[in-house]
């Protein structure tokens, strides 16, 4: 009996020695980082409707895609640096050009292109403030979209002659989206 | 026979009971649970592309801590991230150095580590918890895409 005491005894230490030693425990930290995007705008040229003859209504129409081929006429844009995708949106525009108390109705029609007044980029062409985003096609390395902006001035009949302007430029925010 | 068995009976019980009181006893750790408890992540903030960024393991804001409770003899083992990763799969390269660890016995002195070679100390009873302080240099590329990068630092406290 003594020997089945001992043996009992012998098999819980083991047990219980067996429980106590190498205890394990695990735990996590994040670790982050950020890189922010680049990104800048630079006017390039800026939308001139050129010369308007008004004997009669009419309208004058600066499209996106190529260089203007009307006297003094130039398609706006603006050179943006960027090396993610970002958005377009209208801060604000003009509704008109004006010369004294005299008004020529304007609208605006924008594109994103890879250069001033070249192509379009397929699928760019739109409202200025319907545009969709650009993508980059590198994201990381820098790399330059021009938006082109062009649009259609309306003349009414009998207006004053002269230098029309607009009151304000039309204004863009673009926003680098970021992952 | 009946006495003989009644006999056998309370020998047996007895012997169960030493067992199980020896099992019991055994069974107690010696120094209380290892526990590890994750604190402030090791956070590199705002990156320039092609601008190695440290953060020092003595940097209070950016730099990872983790403590440990526990008595005795133990071992810590840091997994370090080899890069933090954006949700595109595109990643920074993180370095980590000799001395890009630090450890705190309680409100004992700081004493530096290596976090890319287990470390083993021992806390007495009397000593408090364990606190590792880790920092790290992050990498990123002159061409690194834009966004937010993330990855996990691991311990594990083995006694």
């Amino acid at each position: 009996m003594r020997k089945i005491h001992l043996a009992a005894a012998a098999i819980a230490l083991a047990t219980g020695v067996s429980t106590a030693s190498a205890q394990t425990a695990t735990g996590s930290v994040t670790v982050s980082a950020r890189v922010d995007a680049v990104l800048t705008a630079t006017t390039s040229a800026n939308l001139n409707f050129g010369t308007a003859i008004s004997p009669s209504a009419g309208s004058v129409t600066i499209s996106t895609g190529a260089a203007p081929a009307g006297t003094g006429q130039v398609l706006g844009a603006i050179s943006i640096s960027h090396n993610s995708d970002f958005s377009t949106a209208v801060s604000s525009a003009p509704t008109y050009l004006q010369q004294g108390a005299d008004q020529l109705p304007v609208s605006f029609a924008c594109a994103y292109s890879t250069s001033a007044t070249g192509a379009i980029v397929s699928g760019s062409s739109a409202a200025c403030n319907a545009m969709p985003n650009r993508t980059a096609t590198t994201p990381g390395t820098t790399q330059n979209t021009f938006l082109q902006v062009g649009g259609t001035l309306t003349v009414p009949a009998g207006v004053a002659p002269g230098t029309y302007t607009a009151p304000s430029a039309i204004s863009f925010l673009f926003t680098a989206i970021t992952t | 026979m009946q006495a003989t068995r009644r006999r056998y009976c309370r020998t047996g019980f007895r012997t169960l009971f030493g067992a199980f009181a020896l099992f019991v006893l055994c069974a107690r750790p010696a120094a209380g649970q290892v526990a590890v408890i994750p604190g402030q992540p090791l956070r590199f903030g705002t990156l320039l592309p092609g601008v190695p960024t440290r953060v020092a393991p003595t940097d209070g804001t950016a730099r990872a801590d983790i403590q440990v409770t526990g008595k005795g003899r133990m071992t810590f083992v840091v997994v370090l991230p080899a890069s933090v990763t954006n949700i595109s799969g595109q990643t920074i390269p993180l370095q980590f150095s000799a001395n890009d660890g630090l450890y705190q016995v309680g409100k004992g002195p700081l004493n530096t580590f290596d976090p890319r070679s287990p470390l083993t100390i021992t806390v007495p009873a009397s000593g408090g918890a364990v606190t590792l302080y880790v920092g790290g240099t992050a990498v990123p590329s002159s061409i690194q895409p834009p966004g937010s990068y993330s990855a996990l630092l691991t311990v594990q406290a083995i006694r």
